[in-house]
């Protein structure tokens, strides 16, 4: 069938090349056993990489962390993003190089990049000893990194001090720059701090500016504010209350003096005083009148009722001069009238009303001022209680953005405070802890060649040898290997093909065959188990390896009884 | 190894019944090999007309041989294993070439087969007596095998009929086909060795005309006549023997014989008008592992 053909070839190319080691097995045996063992032999001097690694964890303070990235420009991120070149950059090889011995500390410099001598110097350094670092993070959380740190170098001791010294390098250097981050962000903060300080101290004065004459008032307070102007209010009518009634009496009593003065003596001069006194009390009334009237004045107008208190006091004064003048008038009609007063009375009474008239005056300038200032405290009042009403939004916004910038001005001393505490301690509690979870161990087994991968391209090279071998003797042989190809070659059919007749002298020749090839097997089967063994032994357990070989060093000249070295190859 | 004589003897001293006319073949032989030949010595050979071969032959077949278990097996070459194996995958394999050529035969005429090879050492002997004794057995085909390998005489010295007259005494005119003709332990099996005095310098009288006169005698004799002729390209008698020959059948000896020598003998066969029936492949390692387990096949059932 068709669909069989593919199938078929298959297995014709099988059938044939299982038919050419058939054929070949014993050559082919030999191609293996000596490329294979030449090869395991030759492994023996593949360059050794020798692996160590150690696990560490770097562990962030959370706290300190978001402090930082929240507060600054600063953070740990970017010890983060820079670890493998913190780890194993140029730098920290050459630093490590410089500890471990094998690179000048000249070639590194303090500060800044490497020098391009000093990376040739490092590079041939690395070379010479194989080191290789890398590493790997076995966990990483923003917190918490598992870092796994590997170098490789042709001795084990090497490759163990190289990741001790990278290790040690990476933690201090982070240690140094947290410390610099650290100090950056106090700066910082510092600098938030002072500037809040000074943005609370100007909200502040502009807060208090307009209240610095009312102190305790609180701009909030509206009604308070009020109540305090209707204080203001009620002292100042108080005040104008009194001074009204002052200059009234002032008024009256400069009509008093200036009566006595040009009044002549006798009943007349009262009359007229009263004349006066009542003219007075009817301009109070027309000028009370107007100003209920025409100004639309209350009874309680502080100037109504001044203009009250002043006819009250006229009309008293107009009574007393009426009772006296009905005094006079009965003393007249008793003594035979017109008694005139002395004049030493007239006198005491014109200096009488001289000095209640001073006094007066004295009372009503002091009222006075006291007026002019509770009306000027009145006004100014006035207009800040009008702009806590007009503008009242804004001084609590004010007021608010003071209270917020007190907060704030707290909260970043706190974390100043905080700041200074860390910074306080060790360096080696600086917010961020390294904890080694393992030590780099001397591994004796090497990372490469591998047992496995050796064993695997020593068996290949060996049954590569095999089959070049079996190529060649398949290409040099000209004879018949099949009946397809005696029927193609001569053209002619092949009747049958005979097997090989057991007779004594093929059964003889097939013994001495295997006699020969008996041993020899063994011995190339011996020698391939021998050198694969060794290939694999001097891997996998070098230092065994080693004492072995040595061993037998000593062992064999003693056993020889010869002095010195018999020579024995003992590997590199 | 002894001689056909030697084991005629054995076999009328040891045997159970002895054949009278294998008493007479044995008591007959010194005289016979004073003349060259067994046949000679036997009476009913020589009251036969010279060149009545046919009924001399026929005469002989019906002597009455010892089976092929009376024969004494240390005195027939190993590689014989139609005699020393009969059941062996070998010996089936010889019947599987009996059978090709019977069918290739199958008008029955008779066949001269010359069996040669390209180079010495492949088989072309071996081939040649297993051969012709499974040809035989049949006991229907009467059949002969010709030494006619006289510089190394392969087929006389794994019978051990050394320094028997045979074919090089034939060509030299000496005596008659039935008195250099052997008998075998195939009762229809008669074999013509090389001669008494083969060797290199007996290879000229294959060019002689008395050649052409002997295979035609062979011819209307027996029904096969298997000529075991010396390799193709090593020497040129096959040039001289191939052409008396009906067909001729190449041995090859499997990973031995280089396919340049091998291609030049069978040119050499056709130059010389050999019709060249097909190939027999020796030493066939792998034919093994295909093969039926013959062995217990002939157990089976038994």
């Amino acid at each position: 069938m068709t669909h069989d053909r593919p199938m078929e070839d298959v297995r014709n190319t099988i059938g044939e090349y299982a038919r050419l080691v058939r054929n070949r097995w014993r050559p082919a045996l030999v191609g293996l056993a000596l490329v294979a063992s030449t090869a395991f032999w030759c492994s023996q001097w593949l360059p050794r990489r020798f692996a160590a690694s150690t696990i560490f964890e770097r562990r962030d303070d959370v706290v300190l962390r978001n402090l930082i990235s929240k507060n600054s420009p600063y953070s740990f991120e970017s010890l983060k993003s820079t670890l493998v070149m913190d780890m194993t950059g140029s730098r920290a090889m050459a630093n490590a190089a410089v500890t471990l011995g094998i690179l000048a500390p000249e070639a590194v410099p303090a500060e800044g990049p490497l020098t391009e001598a000093g990376l040739r110097a490092l590079d041939e350094a690395l070379a010479a000893h194989g080191l290789r670092a890398s590493v790997q993070m076995l966990q990483s959380t923003p917190s918490l990194d598992t870092i796994k740190l590997t170098c490789e170098a042709h001795d084990p001791d090497m490759a163990q001090r190289c990741v001790v010294a990278l290790r040690d390098g990476y933690i201090s250097h982070t240690r140094d720059r947290i410390t610099d981050v650290l100090r950056s962000t106090r700066r910082f903060f510092q600098t938030e701090v002072d500037r809040l300080q000074q943005q609370l101290s100007s909200t502040n004065q502009a807060l208090a500016e307009p209240f610095k004459d009312f102190p305790g008032l609180d701009p909030n307070d509206t009604a308070g504010a009020g109540h305090r102007l209707e204080v203001l209010r009620s002292e100042r009518e108080r005040l104008l209350e009194r001074k009204t009634e002052l200059e009234a009496q002032v008024a009256v009593h400069e009509q008093y003096a200036a009566l006595i003065a040009d009044q002549p003596a006798g009943a007349g001069a009262t009359e007229a005083f009263q004349r006066s006194v009542r003219a007075a009390m009817a301009k109070i009334d027309q000028e009370m009148g107007e100003a209920m009237a025409l100004r639309r004045m209350t009874a309680e107008h502080p100037e109504v009722r001044g203009l009250q208190a002043k006819r009250a006091a006229l009309s008293a004064l107009l009574e007393e001069l009426v009772r006296q003048s009905s005094a006079e008038a009965l003393a007249h009609a008793g003594d035979g009238w017109a008694v005139s007063a002395p004049d030493g009375e007239r006198n005491a009474q014109q200096l009488r009303a001289k000095l209640e008239l001073e006094a007066l005056q004295r009372q009503l300038a002091a009222v006075q001022a006291k007026f002019e200032q509770a009306d000027e405290r009145v006004n100014r009042f006035g207009t800040l209680f009008e702009r806590l009403l007009k503008h009242g939004a804004g001084l609590r916004d004010l007021t608010d953005q003071a209270a917020t910038q007190a907060d704030t001005l707290a909260t970043w001393r706190e974390h100043l405070l905080q700041l200074d505490r860390i910074m306080a301690a060790d360096s080696e509690q600086r917010g961020t802890s390294f904890a080694v979870l393992e030590e780099a161990k001397n591994s004796d087994r090497p990372v490469s060649p591998r047992g496995k991968a050796v064993m695997a391209v020593c068996t290949a090279s060996g049954l590569a040898g095999a089959a070049l071998l079996i190529g060649i003797l398949e290409l040099l042989d000209r004879s018949f290997r099949s009946a397809g190809q005696v029927a193609r070659a001569l053209g002619i059919p092949v009747l049958e093909s005979i097997g090989v007749i057991p007779t004594p002298q093929v059964r003889r020749k097939r013994w001495l065959c295997r006699l020969l090839w008996a041993p020899t097997l063994t011995l190339l089967l011996a020698v391939l188990l021998t050198t694969g063994a060794l290939a694999y032994f001097s891997l996998e357990h070098p230092r065994a390896y080693d004492s072995a070989l040595t061993n037998l060093r000593d062992a064999v000249p003693r056993y020889l009884g010869l002095g010195g070295n018999c020579g024995t190859s003992v590997r590199p | 190894m002894g001689s056909m004589l030697e084991i005629m003897k054995k076999v009328r001293d040891e045997g159970d019944a002895p054949d009278p006319a294998v008493e007479g073949v044995v008591e007959l032989m010194p005289e016979e090999a004073a003349r060259g030949g067994p046949a000679a010595a036997d009476s009913r050979f020589t009251q036969s007309e010279p060149g009545a071969v046919s009924d001399l032959v026929a005469e002989a077949a019906s002597v009455a041989f010892p089976s092929t278990q009376e024969w004494d097996a240390k005195l027939i070459d190993p590689a014989v294993v139609a005699f020393h194996a009969r059941y062996s995958v070998e010996c089936e394999q010889f019947r599987s070439v009996r059978a090709r050529l019977l069918s290739m035969n199958s008008g029955g005429d008779p066949c001269v087969l010359a069996i040669t090879s390209s180079v010495p050492g492949e088989g072309k002997s071996t081939c040649t007596l297993n051969l012709g004794m499974v040809m035989a057995e049949g006991g229907e085909q009467r059949t002969l095998i010709v030494d006619a390998d006289l510089r190394r005489a392969s087929i006389t010295r794994m019978l051990a009929l050394d320094g028997q007259s045979g074919l090089s005494d034939l060509l030299r005119g000496t005596g008659t086909v039935k008195q250099h003709v052997y008998p075998t332990p195939y009762e229809n099996l008669k074999v013509l060795p090389a001669g008494a005095a083969c060797g290199a310098g007996q290879s000229e009288l294959l060019g002689s005309a008395r050649l052409r006169q002997v295979f035609a005698e062979l011819r209307g004799a027996f029904d096969y006549v298997f000529v075991d002729m010396p390799p193709v390209s090593t020497v040129a008698d096959a040039s001289v023997l191939g052409p008396r020959c009906d067909a001729a059948l190449l041995i090859l000896q499997m990973r031995r014989t280089p396919e340049p020598v091998a291609q030049q003998a069978v040119r050499t066969l056709q130059a010389n008008k050999v019709r060249v029936l097909g190939c027999i492949l020796t030493r066939h390692h792998e034919r093994h592992a295909h093969m039926y387990d013959i062995n217990e096949y002939y157990n089976y059932g038994s």
